[in-house]
């Protein structure tokens, strides 16, 4: 009786359409359905449902994280660890919301996959994160936005690829309207110091490249672009050595000088 | 450190839980974003509650669950805040061709019984077992299958009935 010919409950007929029945019983009501119109339409009616709802809300998934929510906190009871979490989040926020909403863009990733792809590559975010900042902190600088000056463009290569230990040299930008400033040595993770370059164009409109070792292995990127606050950034990955230009040009504008950046300093 | 952990693990976690609040608000992406803050910070509060080798996504869903609860409690029904149009309007726009239909059927969705709308999502969406979801609104079983039933039952009448047309055209192709 309990295991007849037509599912017999609802609670049953709910199972089949959500396929949590057992194989054996899910196959023998997908054959009674073939004989009885009416529970075909009703089964039909069922599963369209559930694709339409999925259809309707998976989206979501696929959208920009407000950032409201990346840095949603608790209220701790202790300042300091407040303080502490309050920092962290700021760190993982900016740089995965962002992050995520362009790679959604770009690649068309799902969550899954780029979420397995942070877990893989942890020091990236920190990278990006510490590229912005720097860039933030020196950009508005009007007396020493550089420690080494361009006039003094040799000793400025020699020193920083002494102090990352990698030959480099200061990019060109030229062709582009920005003038190298200078650069200057930063600090970031332990072994891995970073450097910073700087240009200008005609308006005093600045950029930053910043590079560094990565910490841990790295898989390599493509270009990969951030947004914070005014700052956007494209950043990449080669041969373990992350790479990140920030301004607050276009992004067509900045991808172009990416790609230079990418041709002149790829080792 | 540990709360950074944490926290990376409940961010992993943020797009299946707009996704889920979304749902229970009809479609409207300002107070499905609430629904999520609320329950993040509620889950960064009971952090140190949560018990490790656990798994984070059921214990996150309890939580929105009763911060859904309790909101809905405050403002009697969320549904009635939120009339279909605004909610049409205020959706965002997706990809698809029949974005209207989809839009519709979230619409209707928010036009449930709020503890319907939270079983016909958890499991037709977010694909949690019968079991899990039990165990996420703290009910028993046989209350999770009703409500299923009811939630599907009363999803068709409001969205098929003013397109029984297409409805009709739409089952002819499964078949």
């Amino acid at each position: 009786m309990t295991q007849s010919h037509t599912p017999n409950s609802h609670d049953e007929l709910m199972a089949f359409v959500d396929g949590a029945l057992d194989p054996d019983r899910q196959r023998q009501i997908e054959q009674l359905a073939q004989h009885d119109v009416e529970m075909t339409a009703t089964i039909a009616a069922l599963r369209a449902q559930r694709k339409a709802l999925r259809d309707s809300l998976d989206p979501v998934l696929h959208e920009p994280i407000p950032q409201r929510l990346l840095r949603a906190d608790a209220p701790a009871r202790f300042s300091l660890q407040r303080v502490a979490a309050a920092m962290a989040w700021v760190a993982i926020g900016l740089t995965v919301g962002s992050l995520t909403s362009w790679q959604y863009l770009s690649r068309n990733d799902s969550a899954g996959a780029e979420i397995a792809w942070l877990r893989q590559a942890p020091d990236l975010p920190r990278f990006v994160h510490q590229a912005t900042v720097a860039h933030a902190v020196f950009v508005p600088e009007v007396r020493h936005p550089v420690e080494l000056g361009a006039a003094e463009l040799q000793a400025l290569n020699t020193w920083l690829s002494k102090r990352l230990g990698r030959q480099m040299q200061a990019p060109d930008l030229t062709h582009l309207g920005f003038a190298l400033v200078g650069g200057r040595l930063l600090p970031a993770e332990v072994n891995k110091p970073a450097a910073q370059f700087m240009y200008e164009d005609s308006q005093g409109q600045r950029l930053t490249v910043y590079l560094r070792g990565m910490a841990q292995p790295t898989p390599e990127t493509a270009f990969r672009f951030v947004e914070e606050g005014n700052i956007n950034t494209f950043y990449w990955v080669e041969r373990n050595w992350g790479y990140a230009l920030s301004g607050e040009l276009s992004r067509p504008q900045l991808l172009q000088a990416s790609h230079s950046i990418y041709a002149q300093l790829s080792t | 450190m540990r709360m950074t952990i944490g926290s990376h693990r409940i961010i992993e976690q943020i797009p299946g839980l707009r996704r889920y609040a979304r749902a229970l608000t009809g479609g409207n992406p300002e107070n499905a974003d609430d629904l999520v803050q609320d329950t993040l910070e509620r889950a960064y509060a009971k952090w140190s509650l949560f018990k490790l080798g656990a798994e984070l996504r059921p214990w996150l869903f309890s939580i929105m669950h009763n911060v859904f609860v309790n909101e809905v409690r405050r403002t009697k029904n969320r549904a009635q805040m939120c009339p279909i149009d605004e909610a049409m309007a205020m959706s965002t726009p997706a990809p698809q061709e029949n974005q209207v239909q989809l839009r519709q059927i979230l619409a209707a969705v928010g036009q449930l019984a709020p503890e319907l709308r939270e079983v016909l999502v958890l499991v037709s969406v977010e694909e949690f077992s019968y079991a899990e979801t039990a165990k996420i609104l703290d009910i028993p079983m046989g209350t999770v299958m009703s409500r299923l039933f009811r939630a599907r039952t009363q999803l068709r009448v409001l969205t098929e009935a003013p397109t029984l047309s297409a409805a009709r055209s739409g089952l002819r192709i499964v078949q």
